[in-house]
């Protein structure tokens, strides 16, 4: 669970980009407008990341990137030209988005800048289910479960992108990554396997004609 | 080769020619001009002569000595006396029945130039024929003197017309040089005040400095054109800039909107708010490309100009503006000095909609908008002007560009798409007019639309 800040002037998309975040767990602040954010981080409020959109009444996303210290900044801009691109992360931004965004891009985005910050959950707690992400071991009421390689991969594509429906297609991509040639079969096997080990039977859930969806409760 | 050279040498040789021409025979007819003197006296010489000698032989045949020695004598006599004239004369006789002569002839022309004359004595003695013959021995001379002096005078001339001629060409082609730098600058790409014009009098105006700033002219209007062709172009681009923004915005909502419904385990609560977004901004594209659609149309159309009654320009602006007012309980004060002004009633009803629609988004609950119209030196002036928000300076400067919104958030909840002031601008040019506004933060805003409207005798723009 990390504290982000998004600061983006149109309402619809701010609150967009919050639910997005929210499903991953982040606790989310949301302003509007380049001055608020610029007396917001004055003011010495801590993150562990921003989103920041670049076209800002008042001040604009480069101008504030003085303002915001040693907190990780992505930019979420409309502006897709190279040059807005390199302005971007040459005032030191950590990424880059282009508007309109995919929500499983700016959620492994985010995470791996939080990865990389060491700000990311590495425990997961689902149920009576705990799962240590870095030590890459799963506990069940307290007793080790032993998880196949395979497994493993696929449990933590569902944990990052949890509350969000994957396709079988989108899981092998994941999981087994691209070069991966199997049938789709192979993942509801897999998914059959996690529910009956870690006893996820309610968590993860089928989605109709979707995919399979990692149900964990929203951080409030 | 030159102008200035082409000119010079065929000027010059022209003049060469001329001059040595006019040198050559100036000197022939001064030359036979003299000999037909020297003629004319040499025949008046020998007229005298014969005439002493007449007189002469009627003396001696008076005294009876009239004979042939005598005769000779006499005629040696003159001989010897007119010898020292350089004149040589001899008396023969003829032929009874000769017919008297009188001719005279030159001979030899340049170097050798004699005269000679024969005549016959006058009655009784016309048988004697007297020959006359004088060399002109200075007539040489002067020949020659004649011939060296013309050279002299010719090659002084035309050393001296050479120079000069030079000078004066080169000055006055000297601007036509410089032209043709001018012109070669722009070639380049180089426009402007190309070629400097000097302070043109009486004697430095002509065709070259005539061209020189109709170049300067051309060059300038070809700036002043490129210079608005690249603002225009750069203005359409900022326009398309701001427009694949605009068009991102929305779509950013719908597509996430759309994708979180899909994918997201979404609440209830969630759901019913991502379909409102996304029908919302749905809304908006297709508001904006509307509106784009009639900004293109204001462009295109030829206008036609008629009587506009304001009070029903009034009365259909209180009925569209009728439920935004009741909203905040606005009221719109309306006065008109004129009752009709020439003009598009869809223009003026589209121009000032949307300059009231911005008045009664900037005021607060409750507040008057005054909507005015008079005259003042013959320009029809409108007025909107609200109590309302008011605007900084710097945000002034911006609200006529496309998409700007001074206050996004409330803009967008009205269903604004942002190119109120765009389209009023586009309006009020086509209309011929001006547009100024002026504001003060809190305090409101005053819209004024200065139009030329045209005499009620002209119909159309």
């Amino acid at each position: 669970m990390a504290n982000i800040l998004i600061v983006e002037d149109e309402e619809p998309i701010n609150r967009l980009i919050r639910q997005n975040l929210m499903l991953a767990g982040h606790v989310c602040d949301q302003l509007y407008d380049g001055k608020a954010a610029k007396q917001k981080l004055e003011s010495g409020a801590s993150y562990d990341l921003i989103i920041l959109d670049v076209m800002l009444p008042y001040i604009d996303g480069f101008s504030l990137m003085q303002y915001v210290g040693d907190i990780p900044v992505i930019f979420l801009t409309a502006k897709n030209h190279i040059s807005d691109k390199l302005t971007g992360l040459g005032s030191g931004a950590w990424d880059y988005l282009t508007k309109p965004f995919e929500m499983l891009e700016l959620i492994a985005r985010v995470h791996l800048v939080l990865t990389k910050t060491q700000k990311a959950d590495c425990k997961v707690c689902i149920g009576k289910t705990e799962i240590d992400l870095k030590a890459r071991k799963v506990m069940v009421d307290g007793l080790e479960v032993e998880l196949a390689r395979q497994e493993f991969e696929l449990l933590e594509v569902l944990i990052l992108n949890r509350n969000i429906a994957l396709s079988r297609e989108k899981l092998l991509e994941l999981a087994w990554g691209y070069d991966y040639v199997g049938d789709t079969r192979t993942v509801d096997v897999h998914i059959t396997k996690l529910r009956k080990k870690l006893n996820l039977e309610r968590q993860i859930k089928t989605v109709y004609k979707t995919g399979y969806r990692l149900e964990i409760e929203k951080e409030k | 080769m030159r102008i200035w050279q082409k000119i010079y040498f065929v000027t010059l040789l022209l003049f060469l020619v001329m001059l040595n021409a006019g040198l050559f025979f100036a000197a022939r007819f001064l030359f036979s001009y003299n000999l037909a003197q020297e003629k004319k006296k040499a025949e008046t010489d020998c007229y005298f002569i014969c005439q002493n000698l007449e007189r002469d032989f009627s003396i001696l045949e008076h005294n009876g000595r009239y004979r042939e020695n005598v005769v000779e004598l006499l005629v040696e006599n003159y001989q010897t006396y007119y010898k020292k004239q350089n004149l040589m004369i001899s008396l023969e006789k003829t032929g009874e029945n000769e017919a008297p002569v009188l001719r005279s002839k030159v001979s030899g022309g340049g170097k050798r130039a004699e005269i000679y004359v024969e005549q016959n004595l006058g009655s009784p003695y016309q048988a004697y024929r007297i020959f006359y013959q004088k060399r002109l021995l200075d007539f040489e001379e002067v020949w020659r003197m004649l011939k060296g002096m013309f050279a002299a005078v010719s090659l002084v001339m035309s050393v001296l017309l050479c120079l000069i001629l030079y000078v004066f060409m080169r000055q006055m082609l000297k601007p036509l040089g410089r032209l043709n730098e001018g012109v070669a600058r722009i070639a380049a790409g180089e426009y402007g005040k190309t070629n400097a014009c000097r302070n043109q009098s009486f004697w430095t105006r002509d065709e070259i400095s005539e061209l020189s700033e109709n170049v300067n002219k051309m060059s300038e209007t070809i700036q002043l054109q490129i210079e608005t062709l690249k603002d225009e172009n750069h203005k359409k681009q900022q326009l398309m800039d701001n427009m694949a923004h605009e068009l991102k915005t929305p779509l950013t909502s719908i597509y996430g909107y759309a994708q979180y419904l899909r994918y997201a385990k979404a609440t209830e609560e969630e759901r019913c708010e991502g379909l409102m977004y996304i029908m919302e901004e749905s809304g908006r594209l297709a508001r904006m490309s509307e509106t784009m659609l009639t900004m293109r149309l204001y462009e295109k159309e030829e206008r036609k100009l008629e009587k506009v009654s304001l009070q029903v320009v009034a009365a259909r602006l209180q009925k569209i503006l009728a439920g935004k007012l009741q909203e905040k309980n606005l009221t719109i004060r309306m006065e008109f000095e004129e009752e009709t002004v020439f003009a598009e009633e869809t223009l003026l009803i589209s121009l000032f909609r949307n300059l009231l629609e911005n008045a009664i988004r900037a005021s607060n609950a409750g507040d008057e908008i005054v909507f005015r119209s008079f005259c003042e030196n013959d320009k029809q002036v409108f007025e909107v002007i609200d109590y309302g928000i008011g605007m900084e300076e710097e945000e002034l400067e911006r609200i006529t560009e496309a998409f700007y919104r001074v206050d996004k958030a409330r803009s967008r909840k009205d269903g604004g798409v942002g190119l109120g002031l765009s389209i009023v601008d586009l309006i009020v040019k086509r209309l011929g007019g001006a547009m100024t506004f002026t504001s003060a933060p809190g305090k409101g805003t005053k819209a004024t639309v200065i139009l030329q409207l045209p005499n009620k005798d002209v119909k159309s723009l």
